[in-house]
């Protein structure tokens, strides 16, 4: 059975459900303002997420428990060959939440894993702006941060991002905070879809990856969700997926009444160098949206570049 | 009752009664033994002359032994001893006496002369006669295991050349110390293969001749790898070492990742031998990846920079560390968290910055380099430590090698989120970079250029601003042209960086260019032609920036430029995928968004007639390169926001 049918929209970019909560990177401990109706919402979430935690009660501690993310997405695959769970298996009531893909079933995908190539927005210098959306259910967007990002490092051959993130309209927070991330891109070889860490599991990963519907969707039946979640469609594909996690903050102090404890979902189009991302952590509210656009692109692209000495 | 100093050495004249000159020696020998006062004074005496005197002419077999023991320990931990026994042309009379009928003058003879070069000195081979040396290579083979072991030790002290080295493994040189290390008892074996570790560190060859000529000798060798003395294990790890320097990872034998490095970097906790190590262990490493993989796995760096602690004081065991931990950080990112996990050494890193000796602060400057080659470092950890006030002063230091190496350190240090940077500037490093930019020496002179390109990526308009205003025009375009094509590569891409992003002003780029940097640009890509595809990549991505920060006068210039424009086809149309995105760009960018009104007519023109708009068609058709496909469809679009006809 796949997963529960999702409202398909046109357009480059998907409209996310309106599941968010304000102020979500705040810690739990920092008191949020949060209107009644937006409670109420949240109520709802945790009730719906309560029944998801009922439906994986009856799941292996396998599938609850997050994959390790495999070095080489060729172990993955071969060691799927091996896997126990032969078509004939009884399927547990989790696996309904993960829809088997045809590599999954097939075991297949082995030769053909590609690397996604080179792009000009992904590359050290770029700068991108946008604002990230820490509430959707009002229609005050002036709760919205203004957010710039710069990539400072990019290694292809690494899957290796990293940059830093600026943020303004920070509730509570004059200045922009600064943060320092370092990301991980999805080529399957360094790293692949299945994040395996920060406290994530396949249905986390399965459930975000899954906002970005245009981009996502065409690969959904090429991703062996059990062995790293591999996909051999990446090849020609035009969006990149990447992991960013926010390591330090820059300019504020630790004391700020931030979190950086969760990490972004981010998917790039190639095409035009928009980015959508999601922010993650169990301890904020979920689905925060950030949307990045190519600093100047109006005016122009510019190149820079400097090597370590 | 001994008599006075200066009787004593009177007494050594050759007119002296031959056993007052006998006793006369004995007295100085035993006087002068451990005793570093006596030493001095009868070295102010001008005993040393006397003792050159009896071993030039006596024929006495005693005085010839208590003389050269005499004149050993004059020398032995005296610096100034030795240089007064050479400086007495003391060597060739000891040296031949090790042609004496008695081996006991000869062990003497041996003795002195280890202790006459116990230092870096050694012997030039214009000093030492060929005869001289075969002499040396033979008594490594005497029946007197005291003679071999004597000579064994000097051998590398001796072997200074190749033709020296040649000659060693002609005489049988390296069959006599294997034979030697298989006869003597424990201590003596070491020794000679100390003495066979020493001279192949220099002549790796001469180890594998040894391995290829018996088969036990390795064997025995690696079995010494398990054997409970300390310096036992490092002599073994040694002799591997240098069997393995200068081969392919594929011929190293299976015990080097299995067992010389977990034991030497076992041995760094060994006081015993722990500051001789780390040499070894670079001399391993250097260069492999996997080998500073294996070193790392076994806990090497935390080792390592335990034992800063301990060198501070012990300048070239500083040297040696800092060089190992220097390799190790290089390349890897997990290495250089492990270093930087403990605070306090990159404090003695800084520390090693400020060394009386220029080589460990080359190596200091070494090990901060390979920290600084990382964003995360820059950004994170490179923080609340004061670099740049030792960096900076480093830039003017009488050391060539220094200047050259603490420049590179600033090439890291100045990037826009390195936290140091803002301080760098402000101690006046780009004054100090643009100044050294035309420094004679053409690694100084690259290394301050690359600096000055890393400080203008994504500068602020101040920095970019002052770069301007310290460097003149005229000398960028002299880098631009300078005979090095790395040097031409670096000086393009600081003027790339100058005009990238938003923090460029137009204005302040056409003051400092006098306009003329559009013909510039042209003529560097004429004159590289496609000799050098990097440098015309870097020409065509500053020309896109120019038409991305630009305004329509500059787009308008670009396109006017008949150089350019002929350029633009080929570039396209290049093999190099970089100078095809490099020329796509350019394309993009002289069609901006939002401009139709005003460069419709003429721009569609130029672009119809340079046969560019089916290129770029072509491009986004048929380009093997995703990426260049999806920015030729967006050249394609922004045609067709300009075309009458779509493309």
């Amino acid at each position: 059975m796949p997963l529960a049918p999702r409202r398909q929209r046109d357009g480059p970019w998907p409209s996310l459900e309106d599941r968010s909560m304000p102020d979500s990177r705040f810690r739990s401990d920092t008191p949020a303002r949060v209107s009644a109706l937006q409670h109420l919402r949240y109520l709802h979430r945790e009730m719906r997420s309560g029944e998801h935690r009922q439906l994986l009660a009856g799941a292996s501690p396998s599938q609850l428990e997050p994959d390790p993310c495999p070095a080489h997405a060729y172990q993955g695959v071969f060691a799927d060959t091996n896997f126990s769970d032969s078509p004939t298996a009884a399927r547990r009531p989790a696996d309904e939440l993960f829809e088997t893909s045809e590599s999954d079933r097939e075991g297949g995908g082995i030769q053909c894993l590609g690397v996604p190539p080179s792009c000009s927005y992904l590359a050290t210098g770029q700068e991108f702006t946008g604002r990230q959306r820490v509430s959707r259910v009002t229609s005050n967007r002036s709760e919205d941060w203004s957010v710039q990002v710069q990539i400072q490092d990019c290694n292809l051959r690494t899957g290796y991002v990293c940059g830093s993130m600026s943020a303004e309209n920070v509730p509570q927070v004059r200045a922009p905070v600064v943060t320092f991330w370092e990301g991980e891109i999805i080529d399957n070889v360094n790293h692949c879809f299945v994040t395996g860490k920060w406290g994530t599991t396949r249905l986390t990963d399965s459930q975000h990856w899954r906002q970005f519907e245009t981009a996502f969707i065409p690969l959904r039946n090429s991703i062996q969700w059990r062995c790293g979640g591999s996909c051999n469609k990446l090849a020609d594909h035009p969006y990149i997926f990447m992991r960013w996690k926010e390591q330090a903050f820059v300019d504020a102090k630790e004391d700020c009444g931030l979190t950086i404890t969760g990490f972004y979902y981010i998917c790039l189009s190639r095409l035009d160098g928009s980015i959508q991302g999601l922010y993650c952590d169990p301890k904020s509210s979920p689905y925060q949206l950030l949307e990045l656009q190519p600093a100047n692109s109006h005016q122009g692209h510019t190149v820079g570049s400097y090597q370590f000495c | 009752m001994v008599a006075r100093p200066e009787e004593l050495v009177s007494r050594l004249a050759s007119g002296s009664d031959p056993d007052s000159r006998l006793k006369a020696l004995r007295d100085i020998k035993n006087q002068v033994i451990g005793n570093k006062r006596k030493k001095r004074l009868y070295l102010q005496l001008g005993a040393v002359s006397g003792l050159v005197q009896i071993l030039e002419h006596s024929d006495d077999t005693q005085l010839l032994i208590q003389s050269a023991t005499a004149a050993g320990s004059l020398a032995y931990g005296s610096q100034q001893g030795a240089e007064a026994f050479l400086a007495c042309n003391g060597l060739q009379p000891l040296l031949r006496t090790l042609w004496h009928s008695d081996l006991r003058v000869v062990e003497a003879s041996l003795r002195a002369l280890r202790c006459v070069f116990q230092n870096e000195a050694r012997p030039s081979e214009q000093q030492v006669a060929t005869e001289a040396f075969i002499q040396l290579v033979t008594l490594s083979g005497s029946g007197s295991y005291l003679v071999a072991v004597g000579a064994a030790r000097l051998l590398p002290v001796f072997c200074t050349t190749d033709s020296q080295a040649s000659l060693l493994e002609q005489q049988g040189g390296v069959r006599k110390l294997l034979h030697l290390s298989h006869a003597v008892h424990a201590t003596q074996h070491e020794i000679v293969l100390e003495a066979l570790a020493r001279l192949t560190a220099t002549w790796p060859g001469l180890m594998r001749a040894a391995f290829a000529e018996d088969d036990s000798f390795k064997r025995k060798i690696e079995e010494q790898l398990k054997s409970p003395s300390p310096e036992a294990r490092f002599v073994a790890c040694l002799c591997l070492a240098n069997y393995c320097q200068g081969r392919s990872l594929d011929a190293h034998p299976p015990t080097l990742q299995s067992q010389v490095l977990p034991t030497l970097v076992r041995l760094l906790g060994n006081p015993a031998v722990r500051f001789s190590v780390p040499r070894c262990l670079n001399s391993i490493i250097e260069g492999s990846d996997v080998l500073q993989k294996v070193a790392t796995d076994f806990e090497a760096i935390p080792k390592l920079a335990h034992l800063l602690h301990a060198a501070i004081s012990n300048q070239a065991a500083l040297l040696d560390l800092l060089q190992t931990l220097a390799t190790l950080c290089q390349h890897h990112e997990a290495n250089r968290r492990q270093l930087l996990t403990d605070h306090t050494t990159l404090k003695l890193i800084l520390g090693a910055l400020e060394s009386p000796d220029a080589s460990v602060r080359v190596a200091a400057c070494s090990c901060l380099r390979g920290l600084s080659r990382s964003v995360k470092n820059l950004r994170c950890s490179l923080v609340d430590v004061d670099i740049a006030q030792p960096l900076m002063k480093l830039l003017s230091d009488p050391n060539l090698e220094v200047q050259q190496m603490a420049t590179a350190v600033l090439c890291n240090m100045v990037l826009d989120f390195a936290v140091v940077k803002d301080v760098l500037v402000a101690a006046g490093c780009v004054d100090k970079l643009v100044s050294l930019a035309t420094s004679m020496d053409s690694d100084l002179r690259l290394n301050a250029v690359w600096g000055l390109q890393n400080l203008a990526f994504r500068g602020s308009l101040e920095v970019k601003g002052s770069i301007m205003s310290a460097l003149p025009w005229t000398t960028l375009t002299s880098l631009l042209r300078d005979e090095s094509p790395e040097l031409q590569g670096k000086a393009l891409s600081l003027l790339q960086n100058l005009v990238h992003g938003s923090n460029t002003s137009m204005t302040q780029l056409t003051a400092w260019t006098g306009g003329n940097i559009l013909e510039e640009l042209a003529q560097v890509l004429y004159r590289i032609g496609d000799k050098e595809s990097s440098l015309q990549e870097h020409a065509m991505q500053t020309l896109g920036n120019l038409a991305g920060i630009g305004g329509e006068d500059e787009r308008d210039e670009i396109i006017n430029n008949p150089g350019i424009l002929s350029l633009l086809p080929t570039l396209l149309a290049s093999s190099q995928e970089r100078l095809r995105l490099a020329a796509l760009w350019l394309v993009i960018n002289i069609i901006p968004v939002g401009d139709r009104e005003t460069c419709l007519a003429m721009r569609r023109t130029k672009l119809d007639h340079a046969g560019i708009k089916s290129i770029v068609q072509q491009l986004r058709d048929t380009d093997p390169s995703q990426d260049i496909r999806e920015r030729a469809t967006t050249a394609c679009n922004r045609f067709l926001s300009i075309m009458e006809e779509p493309p």
